[in-house]
């Protein structure tokens, strides 16, 4: 059996996501607060680090590839890098699909979910929100100095 | 600074950070966190600062994926 969220879902809800995909917003993913939804439910404890996992290889390809283009330049070598870029751009947006869909499961709402995971539906959406959060980990380190 | 030298320098601390993350395994040495402020001195931005602008230099790569 596939759980679906509701059609509605996206636009309804797109006024509470601006605090992550808005411009001017702070930029910064608040992880205390998506670890305070999983609190006590082991499984989606285990996604949650899943998530952080793969939201870090995501950013590392984009860094990587990045890193090839502005001192390779486009080539064959580059070509590589963004392939791979991508496919884990597509392995990010599974997880944090199927994270969302447990977190329904388990009885959140999506007015709890969707102020702080971004679209699942939107490739990009995924991306951006990938990158926000592993960084927003760098931030926290830093601070914690 | 050209753009692409600016980008390099963005690239290069949004990696030490992810080393910086992933902590355990790999733990920052003495010299990144010199390389960190380095950067940041350059740049005219405090760690925040810096990082913002990593993030909104990656974002806007994402649509090409």
């Amino acid at each position: 059996m596939t759980f679906e969220l509701p059609k509605q879902t996206n636009e309804e809800l797109r006024p509470l996501r601006e605090g992550i995909e808005g411009v001017g917003m702070d930029w910064k993913v608040p992880i205390e607060k998506i670890e305070k939804l999983v609190e006590g439910d082991p499984n989606l404890e285990e996604m949650l680090e899943d998530v952080l996992d793969q939201c870090l290889r995501y950013t590392k390809s984009v860094l990587d590839e990045r890193f090839m283009l502005e001192t390779e330049g486009r080539g064959d070598e580059h070509e590589a890098w963004s392939k791979s870029r991508a496919i884990t751009h597509n392995a990010t947006q599974d997880t944090l699909r199927a994270f969302a869909r447990n977190l329904i499961r388990s009885g959140k709402t999506a007015t709890d979910i969707y102020p702080l995971l971004p679209n699942t539906e939107s490739r990009a959406s995924c991306g951006q929100f990938a990158l926000r959060l592993t960084l927003s980990r760098g931030v926290k380190t830093e601070q914690s100095k | 600074m050209n753009i692409s030298k600016r980008k390099l320098l963005l690239i290069e601390y949004g990696k030490i950070v992810l080393k910086e993350i992933e902590g355990v395994k790999l733990p920052s040495t003495d010299s990144d966190i010199v390389r960190m402020k380095k950067i940041q001195e350059i740049l005219g931005l405090d760690h925040d600062g810096v990082m913002r602008e990593v993030s909104e230099y990656l974002e806007g790569t994402v649509s090409r994926d």
